[in-house]
């Protein structure tokens, strides 16, 4: 099965609603995300919907190093959303810290502050900066596939 | 090629200045550097930004180690004219005046100089935190060299 | 009495990226004050300018924010070009203007399609965002990337452009421009777009100038100014385009700019592939005295201010970025009070606040009297609602 046939095989089993929460992204890595609504990428018709609120959430899409304003409210809205929820850490700020490891206002990386609320989170890493839509649509793919 | 107009603003704001005592240094053609003494500061700042009609950009805060300095930018958008007008304190006395009386624009960026460095603006409007966290410690100040965050 | 409400603006609308924390101080319908808080994306960029070695800093902020992220490496490394006096190859100017028009023509196009959904043309985001994409592949081949070209670095440009290359970015642009013109002929004649957008957010070209707005925004009121002109760099005196500026400084006149500007950014590219010069595309640069110096260019959303300070150390000892969005957010406090909230998003939205570039926060704040508030998502509903009333009208 192509990456493309197991996306349309959940998107028949599953329609995932995924919320969008930038926790100091630089953009490009949010930018990307709008990208795969739009025509060329289209993932409507692959059933991904983004959800309004985290409540109706079936993964979070994270971007961004959590900086230290955005930390507490990263973890509130992880508290709200509905469980079982994947964690998408986007991009490299999300999986790591980027180029941001040493910045006075870094207070992740974003692993590691959802799993102080939730230690049996699930995490997925799609690094790239940023990574490309079909990076993102594979990744996806492949992390719904696995569970 | 240099603008014909281009001198005569210089000449302009120069004249403008008048008695001020201010040290200028023009290491470009379009930049222009003006370290004035802080008690001069709101008199010179009047006469880019009211009497001369500059365009404030924004202004950068840095820790020399003694002292802080704080320069203010200020463009001149018909010839392409950045005048920078520097003004530093002794770490010890880390207080400025304000310029946001006659520089309404200026308001944001001495915000963030005093989070970010410590700088107290006198007379600033309006002197809350403004780009760090809530929970950031008082008395943090990131830029400052001694500072280890 | 009438109640005074509090509508904070965020957070995470999904179709609008960034945090950020506007608090709108409302009495009944009707915007009375307005207050800002950033810290949300603050991530301290400056801070890591710092730690690193000048060749190490365009790559860092480039990152400062992804739309315009060809605009803060361009400015750096011209002021540490003024520092060093280092004379870049004409080629490397004309490569630094196709990479940052390339730039523009996304970045408008993007910010077109939001403002569409803002209002409830969503026809427009899908268009703008589909038309986006040959932008977005020219750069690709270019540089490599859709996002974060790694191109601009102190003395030149690294990248070069083969005669593939410069056909194939000429191609992409043909795939633009026609779309676009028929766009532009059709927004400006849609009488729903006229009512909806025409006469809101006003922002006085007195009030533009004494807040120091800078780009579409300013020029939109009238402003003359666009550091490409003023202060040229790169290749834009041997090239010619217009400084596109419009009359009455509302929503309706800062599409009008950014739409032309985007044609505009067209017709110099088509020269600036015409014309490029043979030669070298970088200077060596050894070492960065000490010294100061300034880059500004004219980003997207108006002018990036950089200013840096060399003591002779390995990297910037003072790095100072002042994206064009710092200067240009205050203006919402001058063009919203007075509006009906209906209209708050499209007003915010004309600014093309890019809250990456000012490091902006979202929080949501509750009320003095603690009753639920509306979310961003409510407010983009309340402008939709309201586009439908004025076609229903127009139709009728």
């Amino acid at each position: 099965m192509t990456v493309l046939d197991r996306v349309k095989l959940w998107g028949l089993k599953k329609s995932p609603w995924v919320y969008h929460v930038n926790t100091g992204a630089c953009n490009n890595c949010d930018i990307e995300v709008l990208e795969l609504l739009t025509p060329r990428f289209d993932v409507e018709r692959l059933g991904v919907v983004l959800a309004a609120s985290p409540r109706h959430a079936d993964a979070l899409l994270v971007t961004g190093i959590c900086t230290r304003q955005a930390r507490p409210r990263l973890q509130e809205i992880y508290r709200q959303a509905a469980k079982p929820c994947l964690v998408v850490c986007l991009g490299a700020c999300a999986c790591t810290s980027g180029i941001f490891y040493d910045a006075w206002h870094f207070a992740g990386p974003v692993d590691k502050v959802v799993r102080e609320v939730d230690p049996d989170a699930k995490i997925i890493y799609i690094p790239g900066c940023p990574p490309k839509p079909e990076a993102m649509i594979a990744g996806i793919a492949k992390a719904l596939g696995d569970l | 090629m240099v603008p014909e107009n281009l001198e005569e603003v210089v000449q302009r704001v120069k004249a403008l200045a008048g008695d001020l005592p201010v040290q200028w240094t023009r290491p470009l053609p379009r930049r222009l550097y003006a370290s004035v003494a802080k008690q001069n500061a709101r008199s010179l700042a009047k006469v880019l930004f009211k009497d001369s009609g500059a365009r404030f950009a924004t202004a950068t805060g840095t820790d020399l180690g003694e002292e802080l300095e704080v320069v203010y930018h200020f463009e001149y958008d018909t010839v392409g004219l950045v005048v920078n007008m520097r003004i530093r304190t002794p770490k010890g006395d880390p207080v400025l005046p304000s310029l946001v009386p006659v520089v309404p624009p200026a308001d944001w960026i001495e915000r963030e100089i005093n989070d970010l460095l410590g700088v107290v603006f006198e007379g600033h409007p309006d002197p809350r935190r403004l780009i760090l966290a809530d929970d950031w410690p008082q008395g943090v100040y990131p830029l400052r060299r001694d500072q280890k965050t | 009495m009438t109640h005074r409400t509090i509508i904070p603006i965020g957070p995470y609308h999904p179709l609008q990226e960034e945090a950020e924390f506007f608090q709108l101080f409302v009495e009944g319908e009707t915007v009375v004050d307005m207050d800002v808080r950033l810290s949300y994306n603050h991530r301290g960029i400056e801070g890591v300018s710092m730690k690193r070695t000048w060749d190490q800093v365009p790559y860092a902020v480039e990152r400062v924010c992804g739309i315009c992220s060809a605009s803060h490496p361009l400015a750096y490394v011209q002021a540490v070009e003024e520092i060093c006096g280092a004379k870049v190859p004409e080629r490397a100017l004309y490569i630094r203007t196709i990479v940052n028009e390339l730039e523009r023509i996304h970045s408008h196009l993007l910010w077109f399609g939001l403002a569409g959904h803002f209002i409830g043309f969503n026809t427009v985001f899908m268009w703008a965002w589909r038309y986006r994409e040959p932008s977005l592949d020219a750069l690709e081949v270019v540089s490599g990337s859709r996002i974060n070209y790694a191109n601009h670095t102190v003395g030149g440009s690294r990248l070069d452009l083969d005669p593939e290359k410069v056909k194939y970015v000429s191609e992409k642009l043909d795939e633009i421009e026609r779309p676009l013109d028929m766009f532009i002929t059709t927004a400006l004649e849609d009488p729903v777009l006229s009512l909806r957008l025409k006469g809101v957010g006003v922002l006085t070209p007195e009030a533009a100038r004494l807040l120091g707005a800078v780009g579409p925004t300013a020029r939109a009121s009238g402003l003359p100014i666009d550091v490409r002109r003023d202060d040229p760099y790169a290749a834009y005196d041997r090239v010619d385009w217009d400084v596109i500026t419009a009359t009455h400084g509302d929503v309706f006149d800062k599409a009008v700019v950014r739409l032309l500007e985007t044609k505009e950014a067209i017709r110099i590219l088509r020269q600036a592939l015409r014309d490029l010069p043979d030669g070298p595309i970088q200077t060596p640069v050894k070492e960065i005295p000490p010294g100061e110096g300034v880059g500004h260019v004219e980003a997207p959303r108006g002018e990036t201010f950089h200013f840096v300070k060399s003591n002779g150390g390995p990297g910037p000892e003072r790095h100072k970025i002042r994206a064009p969005s710092y200067i240009n957010i205050p203006t919402f406090k001058a063009t919203c009070i007075g509006q009906p909230i209906a209209d708050v998003t499209i007003t915010l939205a004309a600014i093309d606040p890019c809250y990456s570039c000012t490091e902006r926060m979202l929080v949501v704040r509750d009320a003095d009297s603690g009753k639920e508030l509306m979310d961003f998502g409510d407010l983009v509903r309340l402008s939709q609602q309201k586009t439908e009333q004025i076609r229903k009208f127009v139709l009728s």
